[in-house]
């Protein structure tokens, strides 16, 4: 068991969120282990970009904990928390919208640049090297995603499916450990939606853990080592694929059954 | 598309700087040279301004930085008798502290509420230049700021009681002022202090110190009111409450959008048009205002990016022409 | 004690006067989400709009003199309400999502308006007197009948736009405008009218605070300068699009001026009053009663 604990990434403990008299979100636990992809499912409403705001800690939590890699990260700002490696997308396009797709994912790299105030300033040769080497992890990327062609074009210019793909960029450029994506593959079409989960496998490939939450059936079940489904604020059911697509429970969730 | 603007720019850009460096040789009018000095000490803070602009937030503490400057300046050289030389400077870090200190907690607030914090702040420091008469000579300011002390370059003594001397001076400061602008702007710290007000959520989620960010370029900001108020004092040998109030402010507010906030080139285009107008004006002093009032909504109308995007307008609208 | 009455009764006034302008600015600020620096401009307007209509009789007004002074302050507004409206239609509507334009702007027109008047009426201050003279007497202690005219309108004013934002239809509609732009498009409600409401009646207030202060002090051209700059103290103070918000906030600011400057001078006067706000937006970065922008 001691072994099964270490590979814990990200421990959700008794968490819960209330908006006024609302409950978004009660008494939630859950666990994901390095390497995997798991899917948080639920019926619109559900709580489930709630939780996602919750652990990268746009939202407070009412109460309980977020652990992430061991570390508490409960009420600490989002931008701690990406630093230790937990980076979110949004499920809207949240982009640079006046900035060209380079530099979308060049801002992504800021974890690991740093300032470099004074070395940008004054341009010696060590900079020169280091922006070399910036540029190449940005194009490494581009090629990774297929935007590479897209690069000097600006975010707002690209199409919806582009957009959702450079969200994702944007985060990778930051190395992240833990990727959560929320509903990357809304508003896609069926090829755009293959690419897609073929871009997270690869992304899983490099060893990053996912948490993913979808509403497209299909791309859960392709992609999910695990599934966690929430209704009303609620964890209703946890399990494989295949037990989630026969759980009684989640059924009568999806169905609507009063 | 990027490149051939960034080559246009450079090119305008070396062509002011060789008039401005040739010019006083030719034209050696003292009048001609004091609208200068005001258009270089102008552009400087209009340059402050700016970069806080970018990050979305506009500043209107520069008009009180400004005072600050002028009057850290003025008190260094009279009551502490240190040389201007070290001063200039010494005001433009002084008053990046003092950026420093009062910036930490007022960046956090946002839109219309941050340009009235400023207001208050520009209002507060003015009150205090009224009210501690000992240190800041009350309403009626500091009289008798010394003018820079002559120095020896390469065998030349220059002195600064005419207007050539502190013309190139105001040139210096202002052409450093241009260069770190410019590299700034290439820089990755200038792209990413661009995509602050675009998204600070997303910002956010990758980990970027927004508050840091904007803290950097507020300092800087101040920074270089800090030394355009020293170079005021010295210039005017005084230092006024009167000149510093909030509506300074707004005329650098005013240059940054009519020169336009892309390009560097922006706040030079927008001081030399508009204050070469008020002296173009000056015998119809009255009218002046209202002629300021009018470029500004036309330009906001129909040049919504500034002088400086007034060819690619003409590029697109001769396009347009020729389908 | 006498000095705390007086100084009380002077607060009141100011009070009321900030109250007027203060929620003329909250209303065309909550609706259109326009910061307009050149309200004061329209303050002033209502300074000169009162001299010119009661002072010079540039119109046949008849009437004893009470009756064509209050004939002056209406006709004021709304002269001053027709010229903001258009004002709104030309130039501001277009900038209404961009703070950096909407600034700028309004600087322009502050910067016109100033320039206009001065070149039509000239530098020197205007001095007139309203129709209420004489003192009224408390025992010991006196007061202008001009100042309780300030007060009383001010206070009629307050009223009547109390009524007619509870009670009426376009009031109504224009509060469900501020409360929730969005919903109040889908319900299919004529946004021009509403905004034009909103921009007449806010420039009313101003230019009526302006009216009333005209014969008390004087007039001139950059008199709205100050008054703007309090009032958007008390908008922060009393939360953006809050007209009760207003008038406490415009309590506190003109009770806060009358008292400091009465006992600790001018300076110390504003100083409190901007350190106010600043204090305020430390502690709440959107105003009292403000929503995220
Ligand atoms: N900031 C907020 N303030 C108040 N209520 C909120 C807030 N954010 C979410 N809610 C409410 O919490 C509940 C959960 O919302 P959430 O966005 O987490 O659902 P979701 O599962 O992501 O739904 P969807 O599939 O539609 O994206 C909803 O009832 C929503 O209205
Ligand atoms: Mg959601």
């Amino acid at each position: 068991m001691t072994a099964g604990e270490n590979r814990t990434l990200l421990e959700i403990k008794g968490l819960s969120k209330n908006f006024g008299g609302l409950a978004a979100v009660a008494d939630l636990n859950f666990a994901t282990e390095k390497g995997e992809i798991v899917g948080l499912i639920g019926p619109n409403g559900a709580g489930k970009t709630t939780v996602f705001n919750l652990i990268s800690g746009f939202l407070k939590p009412t109460q309980g904990q977020v652990i992430f890699g061991g570390v508490n990260v409960t009420q600490k700002k989002p931008s701690w928390i990406a630093k230790k490696g937990l980076m979110r997308t949004f499920q809207a396009n949240v982009l640079y919208n006046e900035n060209t797709v380079m530099q979308n994912v060049l801002l992504g790299c800021h974890l690991h640049t740093g300032f470099g105030l004074m070395r940008d300033f004054l341009n010696t040769a060590e900079t020169q090297q280091r922006k070399k080497q910036l540029d190449e992890k940005v194009m490494e990327i581009l090629k990774f995603s297929g935007l590479y062609e897209l690069r000097d074009e600006l975010a707002s210019n690209l199409s919806h499916g582009h957009q959702r793909i450079l969200g994702i960029c944007i985060t990778l450029a930051a190395e992240p450990q833990l990727l959560m994506l929320d509903e990357p593959v809304s508003g896609m079409n069926a090829e755009e939606k293959n690419n897609m989960v073929e871009l997270i496998k690869q992304i899983n490939l490099k060893g990053i853990t996912v948490l993913i939450v979808e509403h497209d059936m299909k791309v859960i079940m392709n992609l999910c080592h695990r599934i966690v489904v929430l209704n009303f604020g609620m964890k209703i059911a946890e399990g494989l694929p295949e037990e989630i697509q026969a759980h009684p429970k989640v059924i009568e969730a999806y169905l609507g059954v009063e | 598309m990027k490149n051939k603007n960034t080559t246009w720019t450079t090119r305008i850009l070396i062509f002011l700087i060789a008039s401005g460096i040739l010019l006083p040789m030719v034209h050696k009018d003292p009048y001609f040279l004091h609208i200068c000095i005001i258009i270089f000490i102008w552009s400087i803070l209009t340059f402050g301004i700016r970069i806080v602009l970018i990050t979305g937030h506009l500043n209107a503490a520069q008009g009180g930085f400004l005072g600050m400057g002028a009057y850290f300046s003025a008190i260094l050289t009279m009551k502490l008798g240190w040389s201007f030389w070290i001063s200039l400077p010494a005001s433009g870090l002084a008053v990046a502290i003092l950026a420093m200190i009062v910036g930490y907690p007022i960046l956090r607030v946002k839109g219309a509420y941050f340009v009235m914090i400023t207001f208050g702040i520009t209002e507060v420091f003015r009150q205090i230049w009224m009210m501690w008469k000992d240190m800041f000579g009350g309403p009626q300011g500091l009289f008798g700021v010394p003018k820079p002390s002559p120095i020896d370059i390469a065998g030349l003594h220059i002195s600064f009681s005419s207007k050539m001397p502190f013309y190139y001076l105001a040139l210096v400061v202002l052409l450093f002022t241009v260069l770190v602008m410019r590299r700034l702007d290439n820089s990755r710290l200038g792209i990413t202090l661009r995509s602050l007000p675009q998204s600070e959520m997303l910002s956010e989620s990758i980990g970027i110190p927004i508050l840091l960010y904007k803290l950097i370029a507020f300092v800087i900001g101040a920074f270089f009111a800090g030394l355009a108020g020293s170079l005021w004092a010295h210039y005017f040998t005084y230092a006024s409450p009167d000149d510093f109030n909030w509506t300074n402010s707004l005329f650098m507010l005013m240059y940054a959008v009519i020169g336009g906030t892309q390009t560097v080139l922006g706040p030079i285009l927008g001081c030399m048009l508009l204050l070469s107008l008020d002296e173009v004006l000056i015998e119809f002093q009255e009218y002046t205002p209202i002629v300021l009032g009018l470029i500004l909504i036309f330009i906001l109308f129909y040049l919504p990016g500034g002088l400086i995007s007034l060819p690619q307008k003409m590029g697109s609208l001769l396009k347009w022409r020729k389908k | 004690m006498d000095m705390l009455i007086q100084t009380f009764i002077n607060g009141t006034m100011g009070s009321l006067i900030l109250i007027l302008v203060a929620s003329g600015l909250c209303m065309i600020f909550g609706i259109m989400h326009i910061v307009n620096f050149a309200h004061g401009e329209f303050y002033m307007l209502g300074g000169f709009g009162a001299w010119l209509f009661f002072d010079q009789e540039v119109l046949p007004l008849f009437g004893p003199p009470a009756f064509r002074y209050i004939l002056s302050v209406i006709l004021t507004m709304v002269a001053v309400a027709f010229i903001g409206i258009i004002v709104e239609r030309v130039l501001l509507r277009r900038f209404r999502g961009s703070l950096q334009s909407i600034l700028v702007v309004t600087f322009g027109l502050m910067l016109i308006m100033q320039a206009s008047t001065l070149i039509i009426f000239g530098v020197t201050d205007k001095a007139f007197s309203s129709p209420f003279q004489g003192y009224l007497s408390l025992g010991n202690f006196h007061i202008s009948q001009e100042r309780m005219a300030a007060i009383i309108t001010s206070i009629v004013i307050m009223l009547l736009l109390y009524f007619f934002i509870n009670k009426t239809k376009y009031g109504k509609a224009m509060r469900a405008v501020a409360q929730d732009a969005e919903a109040a498009l889908v319900l299919g409600m004529n946004f021009n009218l509403i905004f034009s409401l909103a921009m007449g009646i806010g420039c009313a207030l101003a230019a009526v605070g302006g009216a009333l202060v005209g014969p008390i002090f004087y007039v001139n051209p950059y008199m709205g300068v100050a008054p703007v700059m309090k009032a958007f103290v008390v908008i922060i103070l009393g939360g953006a699009g809050s007209l009760l918000g207003a008038v406490i906030g415009g309590f506190v600011v003109g009770m806060t001026e009358a008292f400091v400057s009465t006992y600790f001078g001018t300076h110390f006067a504003i100083m409190a009053v901007f350190l106010i706000l600043i204090f305020i937006l430390l502690v709440k970065p959107t105003g009292v009663f403000g929503h995220e922008e």
